[in-house]
């Protein structure tokens, strides 16, 4: 019996003294246990049971940065500001149970964040307050580290000089970093498109509020990022070269948004670092990164015509709203006195092997592919009879064949879209390629 | 163990087309498909390529009718190491409307074939396999070089992958994925290793070199059929129940008010036409447009405000 317990003894009295219990406390509690154990109980039963009973983790937790963490960690201790929280009731087992969740960010990065009301969370958290967080353990999901507030956790008020440590010895990221690790930190990039405007919110009763907000688009030499900047304290013009640390990552269809307000540091810079020209490039890619990574801005694909959708081609669309209507005769539903007007598309799906994308070309674009503009289009149907023919003519031009395709990939729940803004067939020399390729791989072959 | 890998949180993703030369899908003895009904059927290559969908580039080297009443349509196409012989019927309506405007004196000519796999028995114990296709369109050279180009370099991916498997003692897919090798394609090799014997590379290794000696000689060459024995036999075709197809979407619908419409007086409802557009993939806008045409055509007229009647 001693022999079996001694050792899960002596654990329980490390535990309890690493969470600061004196040694009466430690003693009552071994006490308990072999009370426990004397009624039949497992030992290793019992002794979660002691710890159950003191509210210990038997876990001693690390004390971490939000970048150091990956999701496996069974308890961990950190400071950080609450970004973002918000109150949700969930049904768990017909029984309505409160959670708060949200996103916490130090000087290192930002995380998303579980609590139950029921274990114990401080009531009036906000936005903004500094919190320190003791025992919380971590999970993945989709491959993105979270912190789960469990039983074990504590919530005590924080101090900024504590979340200010992290800052320390932090290391840049590069765009691309941010974008394959789903953190952010301290990014140095130049502001590629910023746009200035007010964005009304309803909050509860009717209540507007005004927010000011600078959106665009920051790039670096690894690829671009769209941000969203509140209330902010400078301006931000095309061109700015700037540093910023802070923010957190959301998402809107799949395209990240570094999220930032007027607590981040944004500084403008001078500092040896790459032109407008030189950065604003695509990212060439293929279709099974872009799926990895949720969705891409700017990024080009190479890849054959698949299919096309056969509502491609001369569509009409009211001239109120734009909604796609029954042919030139149609009316729309919500605008049956407007007008209508004709309108060139291509939907179809690209596929370069890696994965397949429906993509969507405008009128500009489909008129470059057909080498014909809307009014011959429509001349063409009229002389035809046949309201497919352009459709008939896309497919004969597009299908099978190889396309390079620059554009924005955007995700909702039936998949992934590409809006194009440039299309190219792709022209390889097939003759020099294919020597190139069979001297490297006989030289391989030795 | 397809779409997988595509996608986290977002269901029902496509399949992607294969890029594979006729030696290494005609070789294919391994098939798998999913317990549900309607799960899609997959060949798993001697190279470990799971394929379910894959596109084409090639010589369209013959094509005939086939069934009773020419409903089914067979086609060779040659690539450079051999060919696949596609089979199309009455649900591939574009692939039939292409292959019927195909006269003759233009064959060779270069076409892309997307499809998906399939397979046949003509006699106990042996198995063909044949591309079903989806969509098939007319092409170029430059098409086809593009292709060859990529098809080369795809396959080159898997063999090297199956000879750094053929090596390994303990067979795993993360080892492969330590040596260099991408995650998929490591993950097919182990299994191709696994379930093939012998798998012989420089069969295939031979075959890449023969691509790339087609896509190396220059532009303007007449095209050359190659090693039609290499091509799987068309199907024996069943006999039954076959119709003929009519060509054009808008020949369908009539075809449909003719023949649906034929004993009943008051027409065919547009209810019924929309579900027969959907189930042939035409869209309740184009079915209007074309009900409009076929009205002003003369071929139709409305017995009552919603039905349809043909005038023959």
């Amino acid at each position: 019996m001693t022999e079996e317990t001694a050792p899960l003894e002596e654990k329980i009295r490390r535990v309890l003294a690493a969470n600061g219990f004196g040694k009466e406390e430690i003693d009552e509690a071994i006490r308990f246990f072999h009370d426990v154990v004397k009624h039949g109980t497992q030992p290793e039963v019992a002794m979660k049971n002691v710890y159950t009973k003191y509210g210990v983790s038997p876990v001693s937790p690390q004390k971490k940065m939000i970048s150091e963490i990956r999701g496996d960690e069974k308890s961990i201790d950190l400071t950080a500001k609450i970004v973002r929280i918000s109150k949700k009731d969930v049904a768990v087992n017909g029984q309505t149970k409160a959670v708060f969740t949200g996103i916490l960010s130090d000087g290192s990065g930002s995380i998303r964040f579980t609590a139950w009301e029921e274990d114990g969370i401080p009531e009036g958290l906000k936005p903004g307050d500094i919190i320190r967080i003791n025992k919380a353990y971590c999970k993945s999901w989709q491959g993105r580290p979270e912190i789960h507030l469990g039983r074990y956790s504590t919530i005590t008020p924080g101090k900024e000089e504590d979340v200010a440590e992290g800052k320390k010895g932090e290391e840049s990221l590069k765009i691309q970093d941010i974008l394959s690790q789903r953190r952010t930190s301290t990014l140095i990039a130049r502001v590629l498109e910023a746009e200035r405007g007010d964005v009304e919110f309803t909050r509860g009763e009717g209540k507007m509020e005004k927010k000011d907000v600078i959106s665009g688009v920051l790039v670096d030499t690894t690829g671009k990022l769209r941000f969203s900047y509140w209330n902010p304290s400078t301006t931000l013009e095309r061109g700015d070269l700037v540093r910023i640390s802070g923010g957190y990552l959301a998402s809107w269809r799949g395209i990240p948004r570094l999220t930032l307000d007027e607590k981040d540091h944004i500084e403008k810079i001078e500092m040896d670092f790459p032109g407008l020209d030189a950065l604003d490039q695509p990212r060439s890619t293929t279709l099974g990164v872009i799926f990895s990574e949720g969705g891409g801005l700017d990024v080009s694909i190479r890849g054959l015509i698949v299919e096309l959708k056969e509502n491609s081609g001369l569509i009409y669309r009211c001239t109120e709203c734009r909604r796609v209507v029954n042919g030139p005769g149609g009316r729309c539903v919500t605008h049956p006195e407007g007008k209508v007007g004709s309108d060139l598309r291509v939907k179809g799906i690209i596929d370069d092997s890696t994965g397949s994308c429906i993509f969507v070309l405008g009128r500009a674009l489909t008129e470059q592919i057909l080498g014909m503009k809307i009014e011959e289009c429509e001349k063409e149907v009229e002389k035809t009879r046949d309201p497919l023919s352009i459709f008939l003519k896309l497919e004969r031009v597009m299908l099978g064949r190889p396309y390079e395709i620059r554009g924005e990939v955007l995700r909702d729940q039936f998949g992934y879209m590409l809006i194009a803004r440039g299309i190219t067939p792709i022209k390889i020399d097939a003759v020099s390629e294919a020597r190139r390729l069979k001297d490297e791989w006989e030289r391989e072959e030795g | 163990m397809q779409g997988e890998n595509q996608s986290d949180g977002v269901r029902f993703a496509r399949e992607r087309a294969h890029r594979l030369f006729s030696k290494e899908f005609n070789a294919s003895t391994i098939t798998m498909k999913g317990d549900e009904d309607k799960a899609p059927l997959f060949i798993l290559t001697p190279l470990g390529c799971a394929v379910n969908r894959l596109i084409v580039v090639g010589i369209l080297a013959d094509r005939s009718q086939e069934g009773k009443d020419g409903t089914m349509w067979s086609a060779s196409v040659a690539d450079p190491v051999g060919g696949f012989r596609v089979w199309a019927g009455r649900f591939n309506p574009q692939p039939v409307t292409v292959l019927s405007s195909i006269r003759d004196e233009d064959i060779p000519v270069y076409v892309s074939v997307i499809g998906k796999v399939r397979t046949y028995s003509p006699s106990e114990g042996v198995t063909y396999l044949s591309i079903r296709p989806e969509y098939i369109n007319i092409v170029d050279r430059d098409a086809y070089n593009y292709w060859i180009i990529e098809t080369t370099r795809w396959t080159k991916k898997r063999i090297n992958a199956i000879e750094d498997a053929l090596t390994m003692e303990d067979l795993n897919v993360d080892s492969l994925v330590k040596l260099g090798h991408d995650p998929e394609v490591a993950r097919g090799a182990i299994e191709a290793v696994r379930r093939y014997k012998n798998i012989d590379t420089s069969y295939y290794r031979d075959a890449l070199f023969d691509a790339l000696e087609v896509a190396s000689k220059s532009e303007g060459e007449q095209i050359s059929v190659p090693k039609k024995d290499l091509i799987p036999p068309p199907e024996e075709t069943r006999q039954q129940d076959e119709i003929r197809i009519p060509v054009s979407p808008k020949e369908r619908i009539l075809e449909f008010i003719r023949s649906a419409g034929k004993n009943k007086t008051e027409g065919i409802s547009h209810k019924e036409l929309r579900e027969f557009a959907e189930k042939n993939g035409i869209s309740s806008t184009n079915l209007d447009m074309m009900l409009e045409t076929l009205m002003n055509e003369g071929e139709i007229y409305q017995p009552t405000g919603d039905t349809y009647r043909s005038l023959s």
